[in-house]
């Protein structure tokens, strides 16, 4: 099928993926497990190349920026889980993005964040989290900050700040971000908000695949499974319920602008308010 | 790809479209790496780019299939003639951009009622996201109750925030953030802390010993560029430092579409090394001429805007590449002859 500019601009939105696991190590038999992880990573990866021509050296600049994503805390993974997770996303040339409370960061787990961004960087969410022991949370911090890893702190700044973040020799050195989880307040939103900026794939804890954070779960927007034929996913299926391509130039047709409140799960992509709105609309009978 | 393979066949693509409105700005910090000010930059005074123009580079760029369909709006402070701006906004959007972004001191926002006021507006235009300039150098010059009042008011009229924050050995990120209000910080998307780089007016009012270092000189760019217009009209690769140089010329958006010139650009072996290679490549060719620019380095984009800057630097590498393009062209002419002489002698 030959690919149109409009695809070709639907289909950079979904170039990074963005795995949505719990929190805590749930052994129930029906989540997905790293090995289906790592084996859809590559899966998508094929097909990602192919479809978009870059197996061919079209499109090249695709290849900027790709991430693979991990929410939920990384420290309940062991290193082997971790180094698949790492491998197959190295390989298919994505960097590798982790997210860790900071009361789960040890000087092991550290360690081996250390050892696997020698090769090739990783990014790091830290999230700001009480009953630590601030010296030693600092000197980790200081450490992963030294070598090959993009360190990003999530929490208010007053939380780093009094940790020793801010004014850190060695942390200011290196760029580095502070995302502060905020509550959203009542406002009213506008109707112009591409989704091209939030547009992603998002991959539940049951393998289902969705093209944002806004309609993970609801079934009807699924864009497929991580255990479907790969060439099935629907980003550029006519038949989707929904229009992409609008979606992805102007966001979402807003009935009511109101919003309410809402908070972001542990990773660096709270859902956006605009998402928040779209989708009590799309679920409300 | 390797680099060479990069350097042969990837065509330079950009993030965003960049345009530098003014080089007049309210402030005059003393690391600025624009060198701007109330009477425009140090260098050549006051420059402004005509809306007319920017339209025309706005309109055009966005068919490029190498440019992400962002646009964002610099200075200068970007921010000292509103209504352009809002029309401006409102001009992108029109065209297709998925992303409009600004990046302000925030000057404007010192009274709460005409920040609220002028966000709302911006907002209704298309800006989707605005970058506020904050550090202990700004300080002089913008009262932190701006800073605050501009957080709150890009917040309630949906605007993302992103916080650009600088720092020195002495001077860190949590020092410039104390002044600001705790819980306004708080609704920032996100704040960026990032090394001063050692360029513009910081090279003569910032100590090299109190720059952090960026060690890795052998780091190419062509990930992080963006199509930049400077004040004057000029096209470069980026917004930091190379905008800023005028020794090598790729372009002028007065006297041709930006497609031709970011075409022409694409084509250049001397840039092609710079983003694919590194500016780190280029060193030799100075070194062999007696010239040390690596000792002083902090970054590679202070280092590039060093070199292009420094007239004789500058020259020596041009003449470089201008040899090169010359023996490959005379290559080609002798191909090219030697197959006509084939062609005739077997007729």
């Amino acid at each position: 099928m030959p690919i149109t500019h409009n695809m070709l601009r639907l289909l950079e939105c979904f170039k990074s993926i963005t795995f949505m696991l719990p929190d805590e190590d749930d052994r129930r038999i029906d989540l997905i497990t790293v090995d289906d992880i790592a084996n859809w990573i590559k899966f998508y990866n094929g097909w990602y190349i192919t479809v978009t021509g870059m197996e061919d050296e079209k499109h090249p600049y695709l290849a900027y920026g790709r991430e693979i994503e991990i929410t939920g805390s990384c420290a309940f993974l062991v290193n082997e889980q971790l180094e698949k997770i790492y491998r197959a996303s190295y390989e298919c040339g994505f960097l590798l993005r982790l997210n860790l409370a900071l009361c789960d960061l040890t000087p092991e787990n550290s360690a081996f964040l250390v050892l696997l961004a020698k090769s090739s960087g990783i990014a790091l969410n830290v999230h700001a989290s009480i009953n630590i022991v601030k010296e030693e949370s600092f000197a980790l911090l200081e450490t992963l900050a030294s070598e090959n890893i993009l360190l990003s702190f999530v929490g208010s700044h007053s939380f780093w700040s009094e940790l020793g973040v801010l004014s850190s020799q060695i942390i200011n050195k290196r760029l580095y971000r502070i995302i502060p989880l905020n509550l959203h307040e009542k406002r009213s939103l506008d109707t112009f908000n591409p989704c091209a900026n939030r547009f992603h794939i998002f991959v539940d804890e049951y393998g289902g695949i969705y093209p944002c954070r806004g309609l993970l779960g609801i079934a009807e927007f699924s864009i497929g499974t991580i255990y479907d034929d790969v060439s099935k996913i629907r980003i550029l299926d006519a038949n989707y319920p929904l229009d992409l391509n609008s979606l992805e130039m102007r966001g979402p047709e807003l009935i009511n602008t109101n919003c309410i409140k809402g908070k972001g799960l542990l990773s660096s992509q709270p859902m956006p308010l605009v998402c928040h709105m779209h989708r009590i609309q799309v679920t409300s009978p | 790809m390797n680099n060479f393979s990069l350097l042969q066949s990837m065509p330079i693509s950009y993030n965003s479209l960049v345009i530098e409105n003014t080089t007049r700005c309210t402030a005059e910090c003393s690391i600025c790496y624009q060198s701007v000010g109330p009477k425009g930059k140090d260098e050549n005074g006051l420059l402004n780019l005509s809306s007319k123009t920017m339209e025309k580079v706005i309109e055009d760029a966005i068919q490029m299939p190498n440019l992400q369909p962002r646009f964002h709006l610099g200075g200068g402070e970007s921010f000292l003639n509103p209504e352009e701006c809002i029309h401006l906004f409102q001009f992108a959007k029109a065209c297709g951009y998925r992303e409009i972004s600004a990046v302000t001191n925030a000057f404007w926002a010192k009274s709460k009622r005409k920040a609220e006021e002028l966000t709302c507006r911006l907002r209704q235009a298309g800006l989707l996201r605005i970058e506020i300039s904050w550090d202990y150098w700004h300080a002089p010059y913008i009262i932190p109750s701006a800073i605050n009042n501009a957080i709150k008011a890009c917040h309630n009229a949906d605007i993302q925030v992103t916080l650009r924050v600088l720092s020195s050995r002495s001077h860190h990120a949590g020092e410039a953030l104390s002044f600001l209000n705790s819980d306004v910080c708080n609704l920032v998307s996100v704040m960026v802390c990032s090394p001063l780089m050692h360029s513009g007016r910081a090279k003569n009012n910032i100590l090299v010993e109190d720059v952090y270092p960026f060690e890795d000189m052998s780091v190419g760019c062509h990930h992080s560029l963006n199509l930049t217009v400077n004040p004057s009209g000029y096209v470069s690769p980026c917004c930091s430092g190379f905008d800023q140089t005028n020794t090598i010329v790729f372009g002028n958006v007065h006297d041709e579409s930006i497609v031709t010139i970011a075409n022409r650009m694409n084509r250049l072996l001397l840039l092609r090394m710079l983003v694919f290679q590194g500016i780190g490549s280029l060193l030799p060719i100075l070194e062999d001429a007696g010239i040390d620019k690596k000792t002083n380095a902090t970054s590679i984009c202070q280092l590039c805007w060093d070199i292009f800057t420094d007239k004789t630097s500058a020259f020596l590498i041009k003449e470089y590449f201008d040899k090169l393009d010359a023996a490959r062209i005379q290559k080609y002419v002798d191909n090219l002859s030697a197959e006509n002489t084939l062609v005739v002698s077997n007729i």
